[in-house]
């Protein structure tokens, strides 16, 4: 049983109809009016662009060497894993991560790559690998060495899928879904390694990371039903084979992906969906022949 | 230069039979062109768009999967390769389609609730196979309209498998479909129920703003909330067992059927009230498949004629 559910219910049930009136404020979404973007390539993986340096007064991560080595220990990297890594101060022009966008863009980062990947997840069948060569862009922030963003570029020849929703749309969208907001970044660092939560993700059944052709990850502070705000991993796999089979009308863009919530502090496995949907006002690509919903 | 898709593909179909006479007993992973497990009907669907004649070059990394004697490093999928993809033709053992056996009563319906039983099911092609797959039981709510079902809330347990992996999970889920549009779809997956029986209510709580609220064993663990359920009302209650693929296990056999039991639903935002199943509410899309009873006003079996 679901520690964190039953956590959650504790939370939501006792203050009654205040909550629902606060759901409600929260949900004033016009439901279809805003989404109008077409399919589109995705973006590259980090629109970076050379940081200001002002000196590096008051950073916590001051070299490049120092950088890597708080990727290596956020995400968890094995010694024997990528050898590949790459540190650079930069500066994110533009961010999508609901709520907390204003605290990434537009100031200096750690850009540290990771490349040629390829997960290892002991939780996953013996016989079933990572389907795709990774390269991982790890944000950091100087100040204090916490995560901002955990992001791996899309493949290279792989067609592209329905974007990810602008931060408005997300935030839009996921107060609808179980009152959920980011309410900031967490002031010390995740417990649970990033690798770690994937494991948990593989194991759990929100999403196969190794289908995923594009891995998101954040490290938040949370809240959710109305609770108080929890340090979580929120993992989104992107790109993978559709979580069921597509009704005919309902697009294959909004069963291809599923974010996972993973507690930081205890790695439990929190749940997961498909909220935020990508937005879009490009035709359905619907699975031909799927058959509806039985009748009464 | 290729064929055009569509009269290759018909061409190629017609030696489906032959291949079906060469294909071996054993799998290989090499003609499994969509990585779930099989070399069936649906890898041969990609067979005409890979082939390059003995000149051209794979015009998708996917297709390496057609070129049989890529050992010999010709990087081109051609007539030759053919007869090893028929060795290799092993079909799926899934069958996708969905199917149900449920009970469907008509109502100005806000809400729904049941016991159900979880029960322990084997999905098509198990412990082998990578296909799409999955066996659910529900209790919910649904808006039909012009024989379309556009909005609807539901919750239950599902046993899912997705395409390209034999990994199976049990979860209990809360899912709302809230208008006509591609995208119109929430699921929220919540960890496995557990064994024994466990209570599932979605109910319609607030007309004003269509807001949803899901509990599992009594407590609340998801809302959801849309403008496309703002003043509505379902106009079925349903109480259902869902398979993806024909050879998916329905919940439930012939000496452990799955109860549904204590069956509830609510209207116009009232309190809830008995089901009132009777015996022309109860449907089956297969009666020598799933078999379905009732066994009182507020509950019923469903399960697997042939698992």
């Amino acid at each position: 049983m679901t520690h964190s559910r039953r956590k959650a219910v504790k939370w939501s049930r006792t203050p009654g109809m205040w909550r629902i009136t606060l759901a409600t404020l929260l949900c004033t979404v016009p439901a279809r009016g805003v989404f109008g973007q077409g399919r589109t390539e995705q973006p590259p993986a980090a629109q970076t662009q050379p940081a200001k340096e002002t000196g590096r007064q008051g950073w916590e991560i001051q070299t490049e060497q120092q950088a890597i080595a708080k990727a290596r220990e956020i995400i968890g990297l094995p010694d024997t894993g990528p050898s590949k890594l790459s540190a650079e101060v930069t500066t994110l022009a533009e961010d999508n991560t609901p709520f907390l966008h204003d605290q990434v863009t537009g100031r200096p980062v750690w850009h540290i790559a990771i490349a040629d990947w390829k997960l290892e997840l002991k939780s996953a069948p013996a016989d079933e690998h990572d389907q795709y060569p990774r390269v991982f862009d790890v944000f950091i922030d100087p100040t204090n060495g916490l995560l901002l963003k955990a992001v791996s570029r899309w493949p290279e020849g792989v067609p592209p899928i329905a974007p990810e929703p602008s931060a408005r749309s997300a935030e839009e969208q996921m107060p609808r879904s179980g009152l959920e907001k980011y309410v900031g970044f967490p002031d010390v660092a995740p417990r649970v390694r990033l690798l770690q939560a994937l494991e948990i993700v593989m194991k759990k059944g929100g999403g196969n990371p190794y289908l995923a052709k594009q891995i998101v990850a954040h490290y938040v502070m949370q809240t959710w039903m109305g609770g108080k705000p929890r340090a979580v991993w929120a993992i989104t796999l992107r790109g993978i084979p559709p979580i069921e089979p597509p009704d005919p009308g309902v697009s294959v863009d909004a069963l291809n992906h599923i974010r996972n919530i993973v507690d930081g502090e205890t790695g439990k496995w929190l749940g997961a969906g498909t909220c935020p949907q990508p937005e879009t006002g490009a035709p359905p690509a619907t699975a031909e022949g799927a058959e509806g919903r039985t009748q009464p | 230069m290729r064929s055009p898709i569509a009269p290759m593909t018909a061409r190629l179909f017609a030696l489906v039979p032959l291949l079906l006479l060469a294909s071996s007993a054993a799998a290989q992973s090499a003609g499994d062109y969509d990585g779930d497990g099989d070399v069936d009907g649906d890898d041969f669907w990609y067979w005409a768009a890979c082939m390059t004649g003995p000149a051209g070059s794979l015009p998708d990394p996917n297709c390496a999967a057609f070129d049989f004697d890529l050992s010999r490093a010709d990087g081109k999928v051609d007539l030759a390769d053919l007869a090893a993809f028929g060795r290799a033709f092993t079909g799926s053992p899934c069958t996708f389609g969905k199917k149900y056996a449920n009970v469907t009563k008509s109502a100005s319906a806000t809400g729904c609730y049941a016991k159900i039983r979880t029960r322990w099911v084997t999905l098509c092609g198990e412990p082998t196979s990578k296909a799409l797959a999955a066996s659910a039981a529900w209790a919910g709510v649904t808006k039909f309209e012009g024989g379309r079902a556009d909005i609807w809330a539901q919750t239950g347990y599902t046993w899912n498998r997705v395409s390209g992996s034999t990994t199976v999970n049990l979860n209990t889920y809360a899912e709302t479909k809230y208008g006509p549009g591609p995208l119109d779809r929430d699921l929220h997956k919540g960890d496995s129920p557990g064994s024994g029986v466990h209570e599932y209510r979605c109910r319609l709580i607030s007309s004003l703003f269509g807001t949803w609220e899901f509990e599992f064993d009594g407590l609340v663990w998801y809302y959801f909330t849309h403008d496309a359920w703002k003043g509505q009302t379902g106009t079925h209650y349903q109480y259902t067992a869902e398979i993806f693929n024909k050879e998916d296990q329905m919940v439930g056999v012939q000496a452990q059927k799955c109860d549904f039991t204590q069956c509830q639903y609510a209207t116009n935002w009232g309190s809830f009230q008995d089901a009132d199943i009777t015996a022309d509410s109860t449907h089956t899309d297969d009666p020598n498949e799933w078999g379905i009873e009732r066994t009182s006003p507020t509950s019923f079996n469903v399960w697997d004629k042939k698992p």
